[in-house]
């Protein structure tokens, strides 16, 4: 329960904080409105990973923030000149990463399941204190 | 890229062939555990020789300013080559009896040696975040490695969720950062924020935001308390010389990352983040000591003192930042001591765990002393130096931090009277293994075991480390100024 | 020469150790004989050293040899040199380091000759050697330090050395615990020293910190204290002294070696050694000198009532670190000094007779369980007369001279409470020793009839160390203050070494040397210092029994026994027939025998519960800390969330300001 409010909480300070961010940042306008979303989007991934029992969602979430994270450096990339050819090198390998991150996820998911018989990560709690 | 630059950073390549040769190896000859270790050991010597070589060079740039070799550089190599050579050599005592293969565990592990490698010569931030995935990724598969146990696939995934949580936070903070100061390259951020402290550009909450984002990133990866929570968890559930590895590899790296990070890039705002570090300082050491008393379980108890000694390097820190460089010389020297103390502990308690079955419990400790003298005397010693008895390079290590803590006043001479106090509460819970050691009758009368040359080869090497580096810290100081001063003169 | 020789001192019991440590458990009972060997060469070598540093030779003169061995930390901000210092003080503490040490490495041939761990006590003993010569010859307080945890260490092992008795290993853990508490005092100490001075060297930093108008970040009286947290941890003063008595769980010839005549010397020698510091802090000193005599009595009125012989001596023990904390306190540095080497050498030798008399009945340490051992055990007998009568300040020992001079100091400085009470410990001081001597020497056979026919006299090899160690408790009074007071006029010998060492302090006091007087002040003083020893010892033979050539009084414990009943009832008992007769029995049984029994419970519910409680709250901390580790990812996400939120609100509040 305090997780679903305490990621209520989160989207609406991202979201104000990201605002500010975009207003300080004094590109275009539009600008502000990707970071903005970028922002949303981030923050949609911690609720999503705060929420979330299920391992595999736990690694869609990441994925969303991983995206969020994109989303953010190829609108600096486009809206900013001197960025721009940075900004898609650094896209590409974010999305590297994230494969990469993915690939050794979803294995060590499949080994744990293969033990506990189940995807609920609330429930390996074997070790604790 | 031009030919020098490939000669720049021929330690990455050879460390990279040396993972491939263990391959191949394995493919041509399959299950020969000795030529594995041979030729990890083999291709580790060929890197630090060519590391050294390498290092022998002036300092100079590659691939266009991203990739810096200086003291630092060399210094932070060769201290990674030593942990996963000793973590290489720990771990066919433990991974044998238990069916897991040697191959993959130590071309995985070379493969997060080149990782750290990277991150220790990254001067771009881009090149710094690829550098710390290719060195956690092999973790969390080496922290799963024991695929059919469930504690061990307990740690992993809790690892690897929250790592990567993590990774995603500081990538977050990286894209700020990067598009609000123009550059990813660590030199043209500083002149950046130099311009900020001077006030001639405005110090953006943007930016603020950025840098927050990536502080928690780094503070989860050096296990810095509130950030700490994956570590107990993963190193208790994780094959002992893997959890020997996760903390001292990925530890050291994510402080070389910090280095590069805070020192060169985020220098001229020192005083700015200087209250963050106090903070995170103040409360890892405190709580790390605080849950590490009431452990029962030795690895677990490792791990908890594990935060607590990032507290204390947390410490080395933020005497630089206030005002005091030897506060990096401590802060490396730390590092270096650190590394090999406690993959000594975890060495003996890998040794201990040749019989399957034993767990980590302090109850296996029990009469150590009697049926393994040997083993008991260097537990003795490891358990010695991490609490800072003297001559030992642990004793070193902390008085070079406080004092300059102490010489950097405010309230960073506060938490070096907090290091004290700390490390005082630390003797508790190191002394109750070597109670349990000395002063209590062994729990089976199973036959001591018989522990390969190479267990006692890596476990002389770790305590010649561990006492010379006390007794004669001038052997590593040289070293160690120059890597400091490479940093404070970029920073 | 010397630059090879000193090293060689502490380099001779550190090959002894190694190579025991390495190959003793092979040589079975011939393990001695390397450790014992280099202690001996160790001990010829330091007396060289020592007779050439005290006379003044070259390369000495008057500030003593310093040598460097190698630079420990080179350069830089934090220079620290491994080197050693051999001044007068230094060349004292070695004479009681040295030959303590070798006479008890060689008593524990005899007594440790039935254990299997033999090897295992020499490899501790040579260990402790070499801290403890590194902890009176360094020249950097990190190098003290370092000797500090050193002895604290090889303490620990000893005390712990019987580790199949749980109570040995608890009480090693206590003293290793309690003397942490007392390091930190003494690692903050360093740690300001540093930030005062720059400097680890302990004369510069003594030069600089006492200097004229010097600025410093700490003031000096800060650092003084500090210091004196440490002194107090090694040397088991109030309240830090709850470890000592405990430890005594330890082998014998440890307890005479490390807790009585070297290891909690320590302290007093630290606060001798920088007594600058302490002279120029100001009321520091005043409360160096209240907890040294409120030790002194504490443990005294303790003593009374023990019947454990070795507890016994350990309370006397912590008296009389008490009355040389008092003696620092009050500026009387030499006479502390002269006290530390007195105090070594009978307390030596009492520890070492107790074990020989543990020894004779077959372990029993309760004397209760003893008496009538005179005839039996002549050797032992006799030399404990003398440790005896030597401690309870009877002319001429040893210990009247040293005692006297403390309290005639602390008289004459100005502190007379100092002296009061330091005159009521003295009473008894002769008390519990007489009582000592008369339960377990004089009187009837209490020992059990079993053990009765196989009481034996020790063998020759711990008898030896016994007379070695008696003829200095007999003589080493008059020869330290001969020419001075109160034997002429001169100064005395001691006083003639040490006074370079304390001409700096002397003079930050502004203490002025004031004629020794026999026939006014000094001579009022020397005889109520005689009269209050004899006092305590005539009341202990009243009732503890006496047969010391013709003199022959029964021991009286129906007597005993009554006023000990009578305790509840004081005012009963003062209307008894003995309230005139006995006043002196009625003071020292009922009165002291209450306030021995409230200063033993004082001491254990009070201060050793207090120290209890404190470690208790802290596991509890963590206790409550590690429910924090709930085990479920999701929560752990939530704590790293949070932070976050307070890492990102924290730098925008910095990047506003």
């Amino acid at each position: 329960m305090i997780r679903v409010i305490v990621g209520a909480i989160l989207a609406p300070i991202f979201i104000v904080g990201l605002g500010l961010i975009g207003l300080a940042a004094g590109g275009s306008r539009s600008l502000d409105a990707y970071l903005v979303l970028s922002g949303i989007l981030f923050a949609i991934g911690m609720f999503g990973f705060l929420a979330r029992r299920n391992a595999i969602s736990m690694l869609m979430s990441i994925e969303l923030m991983l995206n969020a994270v994109n989303l953010a450096i190829v609108a600096f990339g486009s809206f900013i000149p001197k960025l721009g050819a940075g900004g898609s090198v650094i896209a590409l390998l974010v999305m590297a990463v994230a494969a990469a991150e993915a690939t050794v996820g979803l294995a060590i998911v499949i080994a744990i399941f293969r033990n506990r018989k189940t995807p609920l990560v609330d429930e390996y709690d074997a070790m604790r204190q | 890229m031009n030919g020098s630059d490939v000669i720049i950073i021929a330690p990455l390549i050879a460390a990279i062939a040396t993972a491939i040769a263990i391959l191949v190896v394995d493919i041509v000859v399959p299950g020969r555990t000795n030529a594995v270790i041979a030729t990890a050991l083999i291709g580790l010597g060929v890197t630090a020789v060519v590391t050294l070589t390498v290092g022998s060079m002036p300092p100079t740039t590659a691939y266009g300013g991203a990739y810096k070799l200086d003291a630092l550089t060399t210094f932070l190599d060769l201290l990674f080559v030593a942990v996963i050579a000793m973590t290489i050599v720990f771990a066919p005592d433990y991974l044998a009896p238990r069916r897991l293969p040697v191959a993959e565990f130590a071309t995985v592990l070379v493969f997060a040696m080149s990782g750290a490698m990277l991150i220790s010569a990254s001067v771009d931030l881009l090149l710094l975040f690829l550098g710390l995935e290719l060195m956690v990724l092999p973790g969390y598969l080496l922290a799963g490695y024991h695929k059919s146990d469930s504690y061990s696939t307990e740690g992993a995934i809790k690892y690897f969720l929250l790592g990567s949580f993590s990774s995603a936070i500081f990538l977050f903070g990286l894209a700020f950062v990067w598009g609000l100061t123009g550059s990813t390259r660590v030199a043209d951020v500083a002149s950046v924020l130099t311009q900020v402290v001077n006030h001639t550009l405005p110090f953006s909450p943007g930016l603020a935001m950025g840098f927050a984002f990536l502080t928690t990133g780094v503070a989860f990866k050096i296990a810095a308390v509130p950030f700490h929570y994956w570590t107990p968890d993963a190193y208790q559930g994780s094959p002992t010389p893997v959890t020997g590895y996760l903390s001292v590899g990925p530890k050291v790296g994510a402080f070389a990352l910090i280095l590069r990070l805070f020192v060169e890039a985020l220098g001229p705002m020192k005083a700015e983040w200087l209250p963050v570090v106090i903070v995170l300082a103040a409360t890892t050491m405190t709580l790390g000591n605080l849950v590490a008393l009431t452990q029962d379980n030795v690895k677990r108890m490792l791990a908890y003192s594990s935060i607590a000694h990032t507290g204390y390097m947390l410490v080395g820190l933020a005497a630089y930042a206030g005002g005091q460089p030897q506060g990096l010389e401590g802060l490396l020297f730390y590092g270096a001591a650190y590394s090999f103390m406690n993959l000594g502990a975890f060495a003996v308690i890998a040794a201990l765990q040749k019989r399957a079955g034993v767990t980590s419990q302090l109850a296996t400790f029990a009469g150590l002393g009697r049926k393994e003298p040997w083993l008991g005397v260097l537990m003795t010693l490891f358990l010695l130096s991490l609490t800072g008895i003297p001559p030992t390079a642990g004793f070193f290590a902390k008085a070079v931090i406080i004092l300059a803590a102490v010489q950097a006043g405010g309230w960073v001479a506060f938490l070096a009277v907090l290091l004290v106090v700390n490390a005082a509460a630390a003797a508790f819970y190191y002394l109750r293994v070597v109670v349990y050691m000395y002063m209590r009758d062994p729990a089976s009368d199973a036959p001591p075991l018989r522990h390969g040359r190479l267990m006692w080869g890596g476990l002389t090497a770790a305590t010649a480390a561990t006492i010379l580096f006390g007794l004669f810290p001038g052997l590593l100081l040289g070293m160690i100024s120059a890597a400091a001063g490479a940093l404070t003169a970029a920073g | 020469m010397f630059g090879f020789l000193v090293p060689v001192i502490i380099g001779l019991p550190l090959f002894g150790f190694l190579f025991t440590a390495l190959v003793g458990r092979r040589l079975g009972k011939q393990a001695y004989i390397v450790p014992v060997g280099a202690v001996g060469i160790a001990w010829l070598i330091g007396m060289w050293v020592v007779f050439n540093a005290l006379t003044g030779a070259e390369p000495f003169g008057e500030g003593g040899f310093a040598t460097r061995l190698y630079s420990w930390i080179p350069a830089g901000a934090f220079h620290v040199d491994v080197g050693f210092l051999v001044d007068n003080l230094t060349a004292c503490l070695l004479i009681v380091v040295l030959t303590i040490g070798f006479l008890v490495h060689v008593y524990s041939i005899g007594y440790m000759d039935h254990d299997p761990g033999y090897w295992r006590f020499f490899a501790y003993l040579n260990l402790f050697m070499v801290s403890m010569l590194l902890l009176v010859l360094a020249d950097s307080f990190l190098v003290v330090f370092v000797a500090w945890e050193l002895v604290g260490l090889s303490s620990y092992l000893l005390i712990g050395f019987w580790k199949h008795k749980p109570s040995a290993a608890l009480a090693a853990k206590k003293a290793f615990i309690v003397n942490r508490v007392g390091d930190v005092g003494f690692a903050l100490g360093i740690m300001a020293i540093f930030v005062d001075t720059g400097t680890l060297n302990i004369q510069e930093s003594m030069t600089r910190l006492t200097a004229e108008g010097a600025a410093l970040p700490i003031p000096v009286w800060v650092v003084a204290l500090l210091v004196f947290a440490g002194a107090m941890g090694k040397s088991a003063q109030f309240p830090l002294h709850v470890w000592l008595p405990d430890a005594m769980e330890g082998p014998t010839p440890v307890s005479a070696l490390i807790h009585a005549a070297t290891m909690v010397n320590a302290g007093v020698y630290l606060v001798a050694r920088t007594n600058p510091i302490f002279a120029a802090g100001g009321d520091a000193m005043v409360v160096v000198a209240a907890i040294g005599i409120f030790t002194a009595i504490l443990a005294a009125s303790i003593a009374m009532t023990q019947t454990d012989i070795k507890r016994v001596l350990a309370y006397s023990t912590l008296s009389q670190l008490g009355y040389m904390f008092a003696s620092l306190g009050v500026g009387a540095f030499t006479a502390a000094i002269f006290h530390l080497m007195t105090h070594g050498f009978f307390k030596g030798l009492l520890f070492l007779g107790s074990g020989s008399v543990i020894h004779a009945v077959h372990e029993e340490q309760d004397m209760r369980r003893m008496g009538g051992l005179a005839s039996k055990i002549p050797h032992t007998y006799r030399t404990m007369l003398i440790g005896s009568i030597a401690i309870a300040g009877i002319p001429p020992l040893a210990g009247f001279f040293s005692k006297d001079e403390i309290l005639g100091e602390a008289f004459k400085n100005g502190f007379q409470w100092v002296w009061l009470i330091g005159i009521v410990v003295a009473v008894m001081t002769a008390f519990y020793m007489f009582r000592l001597i008369g339960l377990t020497f004089w009187g009837e056979s209490r020992v059990d009839p079993a053990v009765e026919p196989h009481i034996h006299e020790s063998p020759s090899v711990m008898t030896t160390p016994l007379w070695l160690l008696a003829i200095p408790s007999i003589v080493l009074g008059l020869v330290l203050s001969w020419p001075g007071p109160p034997l002429g006029t001169g100064t005395g010998l001691l006083a003639g070494w040490l006074a370079p060492v304390f001409e700096h302090g002397h003079e930050l006091l502004g203490r002025a040397e004031t004629p020794f007087q026999l026939f006014g002040i000094d001579g009022g003083l020397l005889l109520v210092s005689i009269v209050v020893a004899v006092l305590g010892m005539v009341t202990a033979w009243r009732l503890f029994g006496a047969s010391l050539g013709g003199l022959r009084w029964r021991p009286d414990p129906e007597r005993v026994r009554s006023l000990t009943a009578r305790v509840p009832f004081l005012y009963r008992a003062s209307l008894n027939k003995w309230w005139f007769d006995d006043l002196n029995h009625l003071i020292f049984i009922v009165v002291g025998g209450r306030v021995g029994a409230f200063a033993w419970w004082f001491d254990r519910r009070v201060v050793d519960d207090t120290v209890n409680d404190i470690a208790a709250t802290t596991v509890d901390a963590g206790k409550n800390l590690r429910r924090v580790q709930t085990g479920r990812v999701q929560n752990y996400a939530l704590g790293i969330a949070l932070g976050l939120i307070v890492m990102a609100g924290s730098f925008l509040v910095l990047a506003a300001r």
